[in-house]
């Protein structure tokens, strides 16, 4: 926190969010791991169509739910699809989702966050409680009654994920604002004259990027999660688009012949996107919160 | 030069010894040596001030002679002898006989050592009870109701939480925790620090009466040279967990021979003196995992020379019952810039 | 604040979409058709007054009309589903509390490769897919081992217990209480047999939670003075992390219960339609598919009037415990 008073703006930056990652000790290997799980699918997605072996929606190119082979190393599925190329591309449309969400979520939640904290009175005080009401609201639920009526799209499932998970940017963000907001070198720099943006993001975004870095975190996790349960409950994307948890309501329905292949790999993709980004909020958050040392 | 084993006259005046005590504290990064090699006796009566700087290893010295350090936390050697018996070589069940029986501990700040979710009287109640199990609750809570009158707190208050108290009262029912099963030895951790002025005399002067009335013995540690002038009759003095003086209540005040008493006792504020200026030790007291070789004063010491630097000092007796760890004090050497207050 | 609630529930279901007949409908429906449902379902009238309908039906307790078919009422089919969602909830919290606290303070009490294992444990298992789990689950105790059935809440055969005294009914519908009010072990078990695999399922989920927040809070707390002075008094140590630091390390946890709770009603939503449960989840995941908009908004105030009023309980409960609090 010293440096920011002194220091040019990007270095802070730096240091509050960057380094953090890579110093020794506490929670760096939550971090690191967490990192090479969000590449790997982060990669995988994005060159599916380069490396996926078959195309992931050809019907009968094996037999129906035939069990990992030379062939097939996932398996088929009880349309004889390959399970490989789908479990490859079924990422796209889940991680799309969590980007788009968690972008909209800052988009909104931060600058809201922001601005009440900093202005109090009566605007601080409406939009925490409209803020307080949402925030137990289960995502799903929400998104459920979002995408009945308007439809699936991208931006439908990421908007309906993102409002229940604006409070939470809202919170953060105003704690970290009303706690720097007291401090003496903000005072000082009103008083040669800053203007009230350069205050704001000079001095108090610096301390407030290590916490929306642990809330955007946890904020993909969650997405992720429930983008995957809409489309297990039949609100997802068009049933022959190759999805995670498509693949899991359908592949379920060949598990009472033991044929565990056909939900194992989907499945475990779904819980690896989501543990990649837990453990990058996990390990952050214990590298930068000193209690837990 | 022998180390410095301060021994009384009759062996049975003394009701704790501690010898060549060490504790560290260990973490992934560093090791710190919070008490070093450490030896002084307690006689019974006795108040006996330890004071230093935090970080001087005073509290630690204290938890350990109770048993509580624990991980990361290691006391890697030396014996504590109380009433006879090596405490570190005793069973935890023992062990917990001990505390609170026979060698109670009051804490620093009273606001955050009682139970905030307990009444003040189960406190005592589930305490009292631990040690012996055959006392009914009834009778426990009459004992309580007694103590808790004897600090002059209204008996009506036994059923209250801890945040209802004031800070001072609260204090108070440490110390009627501290003293409910008549132990005979109270260690007390900075007991006013977390008071303001007034109420700190009356629970000093609480103590006082308190150590008359049950013959208590006392170590107190403080860092505030003033509680130890009016309390303790030997001064014990720490600097970075070793010992750098101990002697009567006097001679620490007319004739410090450390040089960090000196400077310590510099310290203290004096209205009559001519200069109004507030003086400090220069320097900073030193990082416990990273200390320097020789004595551990020597980077802040006025009169250290090249000896000080490689090696530490052991305690030499100065006096009948009192010894400083300095060079300076071989062989009597003579020392004209140090001040003579005899 | 439920007020807010309230209001963004109607402003996504009716005022957003416009007319939620004709969602229901599309193209090819007679307009009389339409005309005589909107009217029905008094669709046709100004937006305010269906607002201010909309708030009174819903103080006394109408939850609206149903889409489909006959208009019957949304309330008492939600009712008739809900005991199903309590049973699961209730069970899976009970699983999900006792697991977490235990592990937490597991972890909090011995560092190292057993805190470690715990930490881990946490975050794994709160980013596990409930309804993946529950697939393992179901693969593994009901399809290789065959030891647990895999869905459903009783063998067909089974029946539930009608309590009745005359022509009271006092059944709860939780079949598990019922089946022992009425003496009916055989259902007990059975009742129970199937609910192992869900509650499980969504417990551990849920635990995750837990898990992490008893460990932190457990590890400050066993810092705390008043526990070291506790200790410094002779207490065993068993009294000293279960009455001193376990007890106040929990007063937190309890807030967030709340929370958690919405959290667990969105995983049973999940783990209903895995098992096979008839309850409020899968209604509304059967609503949604007959495009029965109005019984869906229904089911969504229901959700929201029931997180609200079981997050009032918790303030209060936690007044309960902290005695700071109370006075």
């Amino acid at each position: 926190m010293k440096s920011s008073a002194r220091q040019a703006q990007p270095v802070s930056i730096m240091h509050h969010v960057i380094s953090p990652l890579f110093g020794k000790g506490h929670g760096r290997a939550l971090v690191v791991f967490g990192f090479a799980i969000v590449i790997f699918i982060a990669v995988m997605s994005i060159s599916a169509p380069y490396i996926s072996p078959h195309d992931p929606t050809l019907i009968g190119l094996g037999p129906a739910n035939s069990a990992p082979s030379y062939q097939f190393p996932f398996g088929t599925d009880q349309y004889g699809r390959d399970l490989l190329s789908r479990t490859i591309w079924g990422g796209r449309f889940i991680m799309q989702v969590a980007v788009a969400a968690v972008a909209i979520c800052m988009a909104i939640g931060v600058p809201i966050g922001l601005v009440s904290a900093y202005t109090g009175g009566n605007v601080d005080r409406t939009a925490s409680l409209i803020m307080d009401s949402i925030y137990a609201f289960p995502s799903l639920v929400l998104a459920i009654m979002i995408i009945s009526v308007f439809g699936v799209t991208i931006v439908n499932e990421a908007l309906a994920i993102a409002v229940v998970y604006i409070p939470s940017y809202f919170r953060v963000i105003r704690s970290q604002v009303l706690a720097v907001k007291e401090m003496a070198y903000v005072d000082a720099a009103k008083s040669v004259g800053a203007g009230v943006p350069s205050v704001l993001l000079k001095y108090i975004w610096p301390n407030v990027a290590s916490s929306v870095v642990v809330v955007a975190t946890v904020n993909f996790a969650d997405s992720i999660l429930t983008t995957a349960g809409l489309d297990f409950i039949g609100l997802g994307l068009p049933v022959t688009l190759p999805d995670w948890g498509i693949d899991l309501t359908y592949g379920r329905q060949a598990l009472p012949i033991g044929a565990w292949w056909t939900i194992a790999f989907s499945g475990l993709m779904i819980l690896l996107a989501a543990l990649g980004f837990s453990l990058i909020s996990e390990g952050y958050a214990e590298r930068t919160n000193p209690k837990l040392r | 030069m022998r180390k410095g084993l301060i021994q009384s006259c009759g062996e049975d005046l003394t009701l704790l010894q501690i010898d060549s005590l060490s504790v560290e504290y260990r973490t992934l990064a560093s090791t710190a040596k919070a008490v070093q090699d450490v030896s002084i006796g307690l006689e019974k009566g006795e108040t006996l001030g330890l004071v230093g700087e935090s970080g001087s290893g005073k509290s630690t010295l204290g938890l350990a002679v109770m048993g509580l350090i624990r991980p990361p936390g290691y006391v890697t050697s030396g014996r504590i002898v109380f009433e006879g018996s090596d405490l570190r070589m005793l069973s935890e069940g023992a062990l917990r006989a001990v505390r609170g029986r026979k060698i109670a501990m009051i804490f620093q700040d009273p606001m955050t050592s009682l139970n905030p979710v307990k009444k003040i009287g189960d406190h005592y109640i589930e305490y009292i009870r631990a040690h012996d199990p055959t006392i009914s609750e009834a009778d426990a809570r009459s004992t309580a109701k007694h103590v808790l009158e004897d600090l002059g707190i209204p008996d009506t208050r036994i059923d209250d939480y801890p945040h209802q108290f004031s800070g001072g009262m609260r204090q108070r029912v440490m110390i009627g925790l501290g003293l409910a099963l008549n132990p005979s030895l109270i260690i007390a951790d900075e007991p006013t620090t977390a008071l303001d002025v007034i109420v700190e005399a009356q629970i000093l002067k609480l103590m006082s009466d308190l150590k008359s009335k049950y013959s208590l013995s006392l170590i107190l540690i403080t860092h505030n040279m003033g509680v130890v002038a009016e309390m303790a009759d030997r001064v014990a003095v720490m600097y970075a967990g070793r010992l750098a003086e101990v002697a009567t209540t006097t001679q620490i005040f007319e004739s410090p021979k450390h040089p960090y008493t000196q400077a310590l006792l510099d310290t203290i504020p004096n209205i009559e003196a001519e200069d109004r200026v507030l003086k400090a030790i220069s320097g900073t007291p030193p990082d416990l995992t990273d200390l320097p070789t020789g004595c551990p004063f020597h980077p802040r010491c006025p009169y250290a020379f090249d000896r000080c630097r490689a090696e530490v000092p052991e305690l030499i007796q100065t006096g009948e019952r009192s010894e400083a760890a300095c060079f300076l004090l071989e062989g009597m050497l003579a020392r004209p810039s140090l001040k003579s207050r005899d | 604040m439920i007020m807010i609630l309230l209001s963004v529930v109607f402003v996504v279901m009716r005022v957003l979409p416009g007319n939620p007949v004709l969602l229901r409908f599309e193209k090819n429906a007679d307009p009389a058709l339409i005309a005589a449902y909107t009217h029905a379902l008094g669709l046709d009238k100004p937006l305010y007054m269906q607002y201010l309908d909309y708030l009174w039906n819903l103080v006394h307790g109408n939850l609206g009309l149903s889409m489909a078919g006959a208009f019957e009422p949304v309330g008492p089919q939600i009712l008739s589903r809900f005991p199903a969602t309590l049973e699961l909830t209730f069970y899976a919290f009970i699983v999900a509390v006792v697991v977490g606290v235990l592990m937490g303070a597991f972890g909090a009490r011995k560092p190292g490769v057993p805190d470690d294992t715990v930490k881990v444990f946490g975050i794994l298992i709160y980013a596990f897919p409930v309804f993946f789990l529950g697939m393992i689950l179901q693969l593994i105790f009901g399809i290789w081992l065959h030891w647990l059935p895999v869905g459903g809440r009783l063998d067909p055969g089974v029946v539930p217990t009608n309590l009745s005294i005359g022509s009271v009914q006092l059944a709860t519908g939780l079949y598990t209480i019922d089946s022992l009010l009425s003496g009916n072990l055989a259902e007990f078990v059975d009742a129970v047999r199937h609910l192992i695999l869900p509650a499980m399922a969504l417990g551990l989920v849920i635990s995750g939670v837990f898990v992490r927040m008893t460990r932190t809070n457990m590890m400050e707390t066993m810092r705390a003075d008043f526990v070291t002075a506790a200790r410094a008094r002779g207490l065993k140590e068993r009294t000293v992390v279960y009455s001193y630091a376990l007890r106040n390390a929990l007063l937190p946890i309890v807030t967030i219960m709340g929370l958690q709770f919405a959290l667990l009603l969105s995983g049973a939503i999940l783990t209903e339609t895995e098992f096979n449960i008839l309850g409020v989840g899968t209604y509304l995941v059967d609503r949604i598919n007959f495009r029965d908009y109005t019984a869906v908004q229904g089911t969504v105030v229901f959700l929201a009037i029931l997180i609200s009023t079981v997050s009032l309980i918790v303030d209060i409960l936690y007044a309960y415990l902290d005695p700071r609090v109370r006075l």
